[in-house]
């Protein structure tokens, strides 16, 4: 089962007792503030579908609780719809939702429309944050600031809305940089992550266990290469992972993962460009890339067959393809809106050898990353 | 629908996600359609493909990439599979 990214709470009964707009006096449920603050410190959005006058929204802030919430939804629509919208926004599955809510027919309503919805009992508010979907599966740096992200993610969809002009010069005036190097340990526990939670950038979908990943990066014929992203809004973490086997002569990529937080930016792209320099310069002539299509990552092999890669139809069979870039061509280009820096020297040393932090160890989230 | 308006639509299709939006009847047919082809990016490849799929009902396979080596490929490919209104 999904682990939740996103919690989308009702407003009258369920963070407050009462009806906002017929008691201005309504009080917070006591300790909603602290489950709140807890969902939030685990990198949980959470945001606000209620059938309400837009201007219950005033007592949210009032009440001091505004910080919590993103693309809160107050309006008269079915609540499934004002749901689907949010997850839409926000760019994940339904099945990583839950909704609270302390009337069952909302609930229910919920629950048959969009089954895939976790569903809570508003009464059971304080129970929430100990369901298994709502642990933090890895505790890296960009799983507490999921949240912070998405609201960075808003500025930026909200300049993309308004700019007017060529897509090429809003993602020029966003400012790029793309920080592409070898991972080291410290790296392992967000390439743990990225190999569990990524589903639509994810060259084969293998969901290799953590023990196969430190396996790999012990392993003298591997090495994983990962790609940071800032620009003017924020930083976007560690984002991309590609796991490479070393053979004479070429580099085969194993699995190519991208975060979908940056989808449609180009970091694909941009990541491609540094792989194809980088093999080129210890002396390959080719580097090849496996391709095993799931029911949604097509768009990582068309990625590959953009920046030049082409299917080995020898190589390939039916379960798995192969894509060769020719590295005699020369490096695959980076899209003229992100710069390749090269990476900080300082981030090895500092976060230590800490690599794979588990708080609660659970199994089997999966999701956009 | 015939291979004449698959054409003129692909071509309209992809001159508006061309770098300097060139005139679609300008457009060779025998070179790649990205990067140093016809110059369409990995983003602008990604719509292109869903607007392909949506506007002519068909579907493209990661087997079937290769139609993007050449425009002309491309409408041969799409012409073949298209459903329309006046078939």
């Amino acid at each position: 089962m999904a682990n939740i990214k996103c919690v989308i709470w009702d407003l009258d009964n369920t963070l407050w007792d009462g009806i906002c707009l017929e008691d201005p006096q309504v009080r917070l449920k006591p300790g909603i503030t602290d489950v709140l603050g807890e969902i939030s410190r685990r990198g949980i959005v959470q945001s606000i579908a209620s059938k309400n006058e837009p201007e219950a929204l005033r007592f949210v802030e009032k009440l001091g609780l505004a910080d919590y919430f993103v693309y809160p939804h107050v309006n008269w629509n079915p609540k499934e719809e004002n749901i689907r919208r949010i997850v839409e926004i926000l760019n994940i599955g339904l099945d990583a939702a839950a909704f609270v809510d302390d009337n069952p027919f909302e609930r229910e309503s919920v629950a048959a429309m969009l089954p895939e919805v976790r569903t809570y009992d508003a009464a059971d508010y304080m129970k929430i944050i100990d369901r298994p979907e709502m642990q933090l599966k890895y505790d890296t740096p960009e799983a507490r600031s999921r949240g912070r992200m998405y609201v960075d993610e808003a500025a930026r969809q909200q300049q993309e809305k308004e700019f007017e002009g060529r897509r090429e010069t809003f993602l020029l005036s966003l400012g790029m940089k793309a920080f592409p190097c070898i991972a080291v340990e410290s790296d392992l526990g967000r390439i743990c992550e990225l190999v569990t939670r990524t589903n639509q950038f994810n060259s084969t979908g293998i969901r290799y266990s953590d023990d196969e990943i430190r396996a790999f990066y012990k392993s003298d014929d591997h090495e994983f290469h990962i790609v940071s992203l800032t620009d003017k809004y924020g930083d976007y973490g560690r984002c991309g992972v590609a796991l490479i086997r070393k053979e004479p002569a070429v580099w085969n990529i194993e699995i190519l993962l991208v975060s979908c937080r940056v989808a449609g930016r180009g970091l694909g792209t941009a990541f491609l460009s540094y792989l194809t320099g980088e093999a080129r310069k210890s002396g390959c002539t080719h580097l090849r890339a496996k391709y095993i299509k799931t029911d949604r990552n097509r768009q990582i092999g068309l990625l590959y067959k953009i920046v030049g890669f082409d299917k080995d139809r020898e190589m390939s069979d039916e379960t798995a393809s192969v894509f060769t870039y020719r590295l005699d061509d020369g490096p695959a280009p980076c899209p003229e809106w992100i710069r390749l820096e090269p990476c900080a020297d300082e981030r090895q040393p500092d976060r230590g050898p800490d690599a794979i932090k588990r708080p609660r160890g659970e199994n089997g989230e999966q999701g956009n990353s | 629908m015939n291979r004449e308006t698959v054409e003129n639509q692909l071509r309209e299709v992809i001159a508006g996600r061309m770098p300097g939006r060139p005139d679609p009847a300008s457009i060779p047919t025998d070179i790649p359609i990205f990067q140093k082809g016809l110059g369409l990016d990995s983003m602008s490849g990604l719509e292109l493909i869903t607007e392909i799929e949506k506007r002519f009902d068909v579907y493209i396979d990661d087997d079937d990439f290769d139609i993007f080596d050449s425009l002309g490929a491309l409408i041969e490919f799409v012409a073949e599979r298209a459903k329309g209104p006046d078939q």
